[in-house]
């Protein structure tokens, strides 16, 4: 694929814990303005690998080797700052500080840009407004956000991530800890948000990653086992380890 | 701001000083006590020996001390053992939630208490007792030290036994319950094998601490440089070094037996916590009791 | 399957014991309070001590400031040292070495008899660089004493407070620095609080660091940190062993205890409303 359409190649990469190796040989290509899904079973590597592209991996003790490329420059070698702000970060359980929720929009806000007040008020309602959750919170923004309910805490987190302006959004299985109307509104929300930005989600959800993705990542062991355009991935996977998978997930 | 200079050299400031710390006390106890080593050799460890820092022909026989220190511990984490445990079944056992909270936090708050005030209330009560009922000359002794002492341990027991109880209790009571087993059946053969490794870890931190006790002690013992009895008088190593700190020379062998004692005592009581230490390590990463 | 009277027997062993170490620790409390109270007057809390030999007459004022300020000098100590060390450890050690070492050191010295502090201080500050016996000299025994009492505790608030939440700004592309400035400190202000304020009164009852380094039998009030000082702890074990006065040893006992009771009541009451209670400085009121 040309690379002027892709946010994300490069490869191959390996990554460590210490010494025992968690990822082999993972090669990428991750297409701009579109939702990549990486499924797998527990245990596959989905997670390490979503958490190697921003290098948070490297807080836990973990080591990259290999090439990777973001818009054309090496990420192992960018600047960790700039890389995490050009590639924001959703994680499993909502995390929201224990502050107000005005307080949790300006935090990152107030680190990478030197803003009026307006101008900061206005880009903390524009980001809320993006998830919902101004509306349902009825603009009362010095509400305290361990108050909110699950699915609003992950939505504020996803509006956090997002008022950084970043260009590229990964996403932890962002619904495993929610009900089944916030699922469902957070996905809406993706779809909305994959014209302005670059998504990348990891989920365990089958029929989520049917929904609304566009590119499906399969991993299993560790390794990448197949890449394809939803649409040929569902209908006909290459892999025979795919399909069994696909006929495991759907009959439970 | 964004790189906090303040934070980052807070942070590393503290390292810093916290190994620095250990390091210079490492050193200063390594220094200080090596010529009472090289010098004295043996006669620092001698059954015959006596502790004369200050006669004209000067001998520094710590054994007795060292004996004491031990002793009067053991004796303290022998009584305080049994009390702690008891109280901590009584507690989880025998008392409503909210009450046994309302006791825990209350016998916590005695690990608050200073040392001084114990040696206070030791002198005036438990020496005091043991003149007027035991019709001793003097109570001052070892018991009246091991006594106090073990009073000193005791929050420390019964958080830690209450703890581990509570833990085995949710493990294993309601299977034996179930079983129709009586309650104090259950505690006997159940609850109190089932905790035994981690009563032995505590057994080994609570040593370690009363090894290193000084004030209280200090107040009780009597303070006599002589071996060990039950209804005696004696003196713990914290004790002697307390006493003797104000009145030595620097360069000195005098201080330097005295660091020497401190040595000793520090082999045997790293030797006590560490194992407590890993033993608890030990528990919680194989999720024992 | 036991006897009913055995099973009788295990109860009322059990609450022999329970009921003897409640009423044990009932007992102290009491006591104290009881003894004490009968001495305390507004003279004995606002005067220095007098009469021959001295301490037999008067009251304890300097004791309590002198034992106010070396317990706040010592915590500061303890506390900056404790837990910037113990920042240095879950969050900027990049080394596992340095991490260990670190915890070696808040293990060594938490396991020293506080005697050994003094023991060092004496040697060190007074004899090795001179000093004379101060505030400062016994402030600085003391806080090496607290740095663990300090460093244990802070490391495990900020691993359980702090930890979650850098990652999670982290990947907003922030420092770690900012971070925990901005945000850890924050979150475990009350709680570092609370420790710190432990050690405090853990250093404001301790007696072996200071006799030699500070502490004297009568002094005024210091107005500087190189003066000597009066402490109620030390106060107290010399009028008992010098047998000055018991009576004003029970007074003296007594305000030591409450000085500590008002720190230990201060820090469960900062964990209460932390816990269950609806105060939080951060929430606007409508």
């Amino acid at each position: 694929m040309e690379k002027e359409k892709l946010a994300i190649y490069g490869g191959p990469i390996n990554v460590f814990y210490g010494k025992k190796q968690v990822l082999h040989d993972i090669s990428l290509e991750i297409e701009k303005n579109k939702i990549t899904a990486i499924i797998g079973q527990s245990g596959c590597g989905k997670s390490t690998l979503l958490k190697s592209l921003n290098r948070i991996i490297e807080e836990e003790n973990g080591t990259i080797n290999g090439d990777l490329r973001l818009f054309g420059k090496n990420l192992l070698e960018m600047d960790e700052e700039k890389l995490r702000k050009t590639i924001g970060m959703v994680f499993q359980e909502p995390i929201v500080f224990p502050f107000s929720i005005e307080k949790n929009m300006t935090y990152g806000l107030n680190y990478h840009f030197s803003l009026s007040k307006k101008a900061r008020k206005e880009k903390v309602r524009h980001y809320l407004t993006m998830s919902g959750l101004y509306d349902e919170v009825k603009g009362d923004l010095s509400m305290h956000a361990t108050n909110l309910s699950g699915g609003q805490k992950q939505r504020l987190a996803i509006s956090r991530a997002l008022s950084v302006e970043p260009e590229i959004l990964l996403l932890d299985e962002p619904c495993s800890a929610l009900d089944m109307k916030n699922t469902l509104l957070i996905e809406d929300l993706l779809v909305q948000l994959k014209e302005q930005y670059t998504i990348v989600i990891v989920t365990h959800n089958l029929a989520q990653a049917k929904r609304i993705s566009d590119h499906i990542i399969f991993m299993d062991g560790g390794r990448i086992i197949e890449s394809a355009d939803k649409e040929k991935f569902f209908a006909a996977p290459e892999n025979p380890l795919s399909l069994k998978y696909i006929q495991y997930m759907e009959k439970s | 701001m964004r790189n906090d200079p303040i934070i980052k050299g807070w942070a590393l400031l503290g390292a810093i000083l916290a190994v620095f710390t250990m390091t210079m006390i490492v050193y200063y106890l390594i220094k200080s006590s090596l010529p009472a080593f090289l010098e004295i050799k043996g006669g620092l460890f001698d059954l015959n020996g006596e502790w004369r820092p200050r006669s004209a022909n000067p001998s520094y026989n710590i054994l007795p001390m060292i004996l004491a220190t031990l002793f009067v511990s053991f004796l303290a984490v022998a009584i305080a053992l049994p009390f702690g445990i008891g109280t901590a079944m009584f507690l989880n056992f025998y008392v409503r939630r909210k009450t046994a909270a309302f006791f825990l936090s209350f016998i916590d708050m005695l690990a608050g208490l200073p040392s001084v005030i114990f040696g206070f209330l030791g002198l005036v009560l438990l020496v005091r007792w043991f003149e007027t009922q035991l019709h001793m000359t003097t109570g001052e002794c070892v018991l009246a030290a091991g006594i106090l002492l073990a009073v000193m341990l005791l929050p420390y027991i019964v958080s830690t036994s209450y703890e581990s109880i509570q833990k085995a209790e949710k493990r294993y009571m309601y299977a034996s319950l179930a079983m129709g087993i009586s309650k104090e059946h259950s505690i006997i053969k159940v609850i109190l094998p089932a905790i035994r490794k981690s009563i032995l870890a505590s057994f080994m931190l609570a040593y370690g601490r009363a090894l290193g006790e000084t004030m209280a002690v200090m107040m009780v013992i009597g303070n006599s440089p002589i071996f060990p009895r039950l209804f005696g008088r004696a003196q713990t190593i914290p004790a002697l070094t307390a006493l003797e700190l104000g009145s030595v020379e620097y360069g000195s062998l005098h201080l330097s037996a005295l660091y020497a004692a401190n040595v000793s005592l520090l082999v045997i009581l790293f030797i006590v916590l560490g194992t407590g230490y890993l033993l608890q390590r030990k528990l919680k990463k194989y999720d024992e009791i | 399957m036991m006897k009913y009277s055995k099973r009788l027997g295990v109860r009322i062993l059990l609450f022999l014991l329970g009921f003897s170490v409640i009423t044990v620790t009932l007992g102290i409390f009491v006591y104290v309070f009881y003894k004490g109270s009968s001495v305390i007057s507004l003279s004995f809390l606002l005067e220095g001590p007098s009469g021959i030999p001295i301490g037999t007459d008067g009251g304890v004022f300097p004791a309590i400031i002198g034992t106010l300020y070396h317990g706040l000098l010592a915590g500061l100590f303890g506390s900056l040292i404790g837990i910037g060390a113990a920042m240095y450890i879950v969050f900027f050690s990049r080394h596992r070495f340095l991490r260990n070492l670190i915890q070696v050191s808040f293990y060594f010295l938490s396991g020293l008899p506080s005697i050994i502090f003094g023991l060092i201080g004496y040697t060190v500050l007074i004899f090795r660089f001179g000093l004379d016996r101060s505030l400062l000299c016994a402030s600085i025994a003391t806080g090496m004493m607290l740095i663990p009492f300090v460093g244990i505790r802070a490391q495990k608030i900020l691993q359980e407070e702090g930890e979650p939440f850098i990652k999670e700004s982290l990947s907003l592309g922030i420092s770690k620095a900012y971070a925990v400035r901005k945000l850890v400190l924050p979150v475990s202000f009350t709680n570092l609080l609370s420790a710190s304020a432990l050690a405090m009164a853990y250093g404001m009852g301790a007696v072996a660091p200071l006799m030699y380094t500070g502490a004297v039998l009568f002094a005024n009030i210091p107005e500087r940190l190189d003066q000597p000082f009066m402490s109620l702890p030390f106060h107290l074990y010399i009028l008992v062993t010098d047998g000055i006065s018991m009576e004003y040893a029970y007074g003296t006992a007594f305000v030591l205890l409450v000085l500590i009771l008002i720190i230990h009541f201060f820090v469960r009451s900062i964990g209460f409303f932390r816990e269950g209670g609806e105060w939080r400085p951060w929430k606007k009121k409508n």
